[in-house]
């Protein structure tokens, strides 16, 4: 039962994995996923939450259609156009920042790429190739493209990872701002828990291996409305739950 | 300048050798070049340069995109390889003589048997050199390409091909060399006209100064191609990469 294409019925995103299993090079089963299951609302933003190494790429993988050996099943949002921002930027070296992105979308209107490269600060690297920019600026052109095809679903694997913090909380705001302008359902991962609290409507804390949820927890405040005195209330539910480790 | 050097070099060796050796045996780089200008004005050189040109440019066209098809479909798939590899190692070992006279005898002397015979012999070479590149494919643009939802031509197009242009190239370059060789084969044995043809009635003349002529012009050539045509092509298709130096 490797059902991972959109079923055609309006919804959420549904995610249900029984079983996710890897074999070792030692010829041993692992199990990586066991009983994942998840409900995300149209437009809501869920932010994976859990220890290196647990399975959050895994999951998001599955829920991307890249990876169907498992069991269970996943329903993307009907007629759903996927974006996603890998880990590393995954440009295509031989093409320019804007090509890149009009690569994916090739009929996107020029007001609107415009736009994109602005919120993005990407303007001055339009013509530029992939192997000219700094990592930080990869990350943003990954962002752009997968911005570019309007997305009803976007899937993001903690694509601020390994950047100085200064950046990262920019990077943080340019992707607030595109996410509040068009409602698309967003799934995130990351193991920053103040990442999770600035960007999600919904944390999912994640357990170690082999990894179900062990809480869904519905962040009440809007996130236009947070302010640093809830975020930082969040960050410490949060880190109580994620450090009481709550009994799977 | 180093090269011009290097030229002069060549040419003043020549010369003093065929001192030594006398003019039938190997005539001076003067007489080469005043048979060469006859042959020319005569319009016999380009003629016969032209069809070995003809026969070159399809025998190749033919292997490498030929070439470009299987070896992608090796790299890409465990059971293409599997089968396909006896065949391939057959191919790469089998004399090139082999295969022109079979396709000689089977296809008759035809134009259609003598560049199918050049694009048989170049084609396990080019099998080759792309499989290696399709089998070093970054997988992660390929699952980008799959999430985005490109269409399949698109992605080859714009993917997997660029991917494949260094071995491509390679396969190419090689290929070409090997190609100008067996074609003067080919046409020695079963055509009326070229190049081959020319230094086959040559031999037979024993006119040492013709064969030479005609060695020369195509050497030529062939610099030509490979400095106007094939090296302005791998520029423009490198010129993403960040320079080094």
């Amino acid at each position: 039962m490797n059902d991972a294409r959109p079923v055609g019925e309006p919804g959420p995103l549904d995610v249900r994995i029984a079983r996710k299993a890897f074999t070792a090079a030692s010829g041993e089963r692992l199990d990586v996923l066991r009983d994942l299951a998840f409900t995300l609302r149209h437009s809501e933003v869920g932010a994976l939450v859990g220890p290196s190494g647990c399975g959050k790429t895994t999951t998001l993988r599955i829920v991307a259609g890249l990876d169907s050996a498992f069991e269970g099943t996943i329903h993307r949002p009907p007629a759903g156009k996927l974006g996603m921002v890998f880990q590393d930027p995954r440009l295509l070296p031989w093409r320019t920042v804007e090509d890149n992105v009009r690569l994916v979308a090739p009929n996107i209107a020029e007001t609107e790429l415009t736009a994109l490269f602005a919120v993005l600060e990407l303007d001055a690297h339009r013509a530029h190739f992939p192997g000219e920019l700094s990592l930080g600026l990869a990350r943003r052109v990954a962002l752009a493209r997968a911005f570019a095809v309007e997305p009803d679903l976007l899937l993001l694997d903690e694509p601020f990872v390994s950047l100085d913090a200064a950046l990262a909380v920019r990077m943080r705001q340019q992707l607030v701002s595109l996410v509040d302008k068009r409602a698309m359902t967003t799934l995130l991962v990351t193991h920053d828990l103040e990442e999770a609290v600035r960007l999600a409507d919904r944390v999912f804390l994640l357990s170690a291996r082999p990894a179900k949820i062990v809480a869904d927890i519905p962040l009440a405040t809007p996130r236009r409305l947070r302010t640093e005195v809830d975020v930082a209330a969040m960050l410490a539910d949060l880190s109580r739950r994620v450090n009481g480790g709550p009994a799977a | 300048m180093l090269r011009l050097a290097s030229l002069v070099l060549f040419v003043a060796i020549w010369w003093v050798a065929s001192l030594f050796a006398g003019a039938q045996m190997l005539p001076g780089p003067e007489r080469v070049l005043a048979k060469i200008i006859d042959e020319a004005r005569a319009g016999e050189l380009f003629f016969q340069i032209g069809v070995t040109l003809l026969r070159v440019f399809f025998a190749f066209t033919l292997a490498m995109v030929v070439g470009t098809a299987i070896g992608l479909l090796m790299g890409r798939f465990r059971l293409v390889d599997r089968l396909g590899d006896p065949w391939l190692i057959v191919l790469l070992n089998l004399p090139a003589l082999v295969i022109i006279v079979l396709a000689f005898i089977w296809g008759g002397l035809t134009e259609i048997a003598a560049v199918l015979a050049v694009a048989v012999n170049k084609l396990p070479n080019a099998v080759v050199t792309v499989r290696e590149g399709a089998r070093a494919l970054d997988a992660g643009l390929d699952e980008m390409a799959q999430v985005f939802a490109l269409p399949r031509w698109k992605a080859l197009r714009h993917v997997v091909l660029p991917q494949l242009a260094p071995y491509i190239a390679a396969a190419a370059r090689s290929g070409l060399s090997l190609v100008w060789k067996i074609v003067l084969i080919v046409e020695l044995l079963g055509r009326p006209n070229g190049v081959g043809f020319e230094i086959g009635i040559a031999f037979q003349l024993f006119d040492v100064t013709l064969i030479l002529a005609y060695a020369l012009a195509f050497v030529v050539v062939i610099l030509a191609i490979e400095t106007l045509l094939v090296q302005p092509i791998e520029r423009r298709a490198s010129r993403w990469r960040t320079r080094t130096a």
